[in-house]
């Protein structure tokens, strides 16, 4: 009977503080519009992905979507999510991608091969062109394996260029793709975290499928119509950072309230 | 059941769908209007045969023709088959123009060796919207435009390789079709155009569509004989 009892009091525990963890839900946003980017949480960049509080929410971005539109979602699609603490935007990308091609291009033509990129617009001008707050950061699968305190960075477009931003990136093969955690420094774009800042944002997706040139391009704004995004801020979405109460990571608590309940 | 017809007759009609073919086998070429060049109908098809030594950059440098039709294509699809010479080796280029206000203001379609390319042009300038890189076959390829809007998708041999869209204010909204060859050492062939969409339909392509004027002219010829 005591036994009994200690057990659900034990789930009524778990609960609780996942409760106290985050809210039940974070607004999801639109998809191609706006992101709420829910923080103070933490990121450990080791392309696991289980400290991404489960609330967090996925903009899935499918095969359709972009100027060069893939077959189907198992050929190029891709997810996003973001969350900040009071240094850095992390952002993963989890990538539905059948032929992985790296290596062809690097650096600052990275985009023609694999590559994800993040483009930020700190004042959230959207100015026509970019100005001393506005970059493209791009990613490419070719640094699985790599520092990640140090990746390969292409986006040299702009006064602030991807590799000179600090951005630093994870990247790891998976059995549906590749996936990505990155983590861009709030102070290279001037950003000072507060509830309801915005900030211009957007994510794309480059597969390359066969070498030679880029095969499929995905794109998360709707306003970025003809992949434009790496000259012009104005066709950026949005993101809204929202400040979650009480935001603790739950990973290794549970141990910790287990005992503290047999003791 | 009379009051029935009356509330039939009351609710507003459902716009159709309708749907243009001209496959060329009827050797002519009428419906169509000759801008520039040199345009013969021959085996099917609809042949521009001058050669264009340079990649045009305005349309006054581009062999092309334009479909007179009664109707302007607004959201529908337009689709057609593209025959390049063999000796050209992939060095060909040709154009599908769509939504064309008048002969110099519109879009046009590029399938040239290094993948599509869509323009606007603007009093006969072709602008260039977006370059994708795709895979064009060196002979033939079929290729399908939609159009919805300020999207414009782009099929080349039944996959979906482009999807652009043009957000301006001065967008075009509709117009007619058209086709043309901007770069060519060798006759290019353009087979089977089909338009489908809202208010298209299947005039005669051997009679002047545009009536205003030519009425007499048929009647005088129909006396005449």
């Amino acid at each position: 009977m005591r036994k009994g009892f200690s057990i659900v009091f034990v789930l009524i525990a778990i609960f609780a503080i996942h409760s106290m963890a985050f809210p039940a839900k974070i607004d999801p946003g639109k998809l191609g519009v706006i992101y709420y980017c829910a923080f103070p949480v933490t990121i450990t960049l080791d392309g696991k992905f289980d400290d991404w509080p489960s609330v967090v929410p996925w903009h899935k971005v499918p095969h359709d979507r972009g100027t060069q539109p893939a077959p189907d979602d198992n050929d190029a699609s891709y997810e996003f999510a973001c969350v900040a603490d009071e240094n850095y935007l992390y952002v993963a990308f989890k990538v539905r991608d059948d032929k992985k091609v790296v290596g062809e291009d690097t650096g600052c033509n990275v985009w023609k091969d694999d590559s994800v990129e993040v483009y930020i617009d700190g004042g959230n001008e959207k100015a026509n062109s970019y100005d001393a707050n506005d970059s493209q950061v791009t990613i490419g699968r070719d640094n699985v394996g790599g520092d990640p305190e140090h990746p390969k960075l292409g986006g040299c477009v702009g006064q602030l260029q991807g590799p000179n931003t600090g951005t630093k990136a994870f990247v790891v093969d998976t059995d549906y793709g590749w996936a990505v955690e990155a983590a861009l420094p709030l102070e290279t774009w001037g950003i000072e975290l507060r509830d309801g800042l915005v900030i211009g944002f957007n994510t794309h997706l480059n597969d390359d499928d066969d070498k030679g040139p880029r095969d499929h391009k995905l794109i998360w704004s709707e306003k970025d119509v003809a992949d434009t995004s790496w000259k012009d801020p104005s066709v950026f979405g949005e993101l809204k950072f929202v400040e979650v109460k009480l935001a603790v990571s739950p990973r290794d608590k549970l141990a910790t309230v287990w005992g503290a309940l047999k003791r | 059941m009379r009051g029935l017809i009356c509330l039939l007759l009351l609710l507003p009609l459902p716009a159709f769908a309708g749907l243009f073919i001209d496959d060329f086998e009827d050797g002519d070429d009428f419906g169509w209007r000759v801008v520039r060049g040199e345009w013969k109908v021959e085996g099917g098809a609809y042949v521009s045969a001058n050669p264009i030594p340079n990649a045009a950059r305005n349309l006054s440098q581009v062999s092309y023709t334009m479909l007179q039709s009664p109707w302007r294509i607004k959201d529908g699809a337009v689709e057609l088959s593209i025959r390049f010479d063999e000796r050209a080796e992939g060095g060909d280029e040709a154009l599908l123009l769509y939504r064309m206000e008048d002969d110099e203001n519109g879009y046009a379609l590029k399938i040239w060796k290094e993948g599509l390319t869509i323009y606007k042009i603007v009093v006969g300038n072709l602008i260039t919207i977006r370059m994708e890189p795709s895979v064009v076959k060196p002979t033939v390829n079929h290729v399908k435009l939609e159009l919805e809007g300020m999207w414009m998708k782009v099929h080349l041999n039944g996959v979906l390789r482009m999807r652009i869209g043009d957000p301006e204010k001065s967008r075009y909204e509709e117009g007619r079709i058209g086709l043309g060859v901007p770069k060519a050492k060798f006759p290019v062939r353009f087979e089977e155009v089909r338009v489908e969409g809202e208010g298209i339909y299947q005039f005669r392509v051997n009679m002047p569509v545009e009536a205003k004027g030519k009425l007499p002219l048929l009647w005088g010829e129909i006396k005449g004989r």
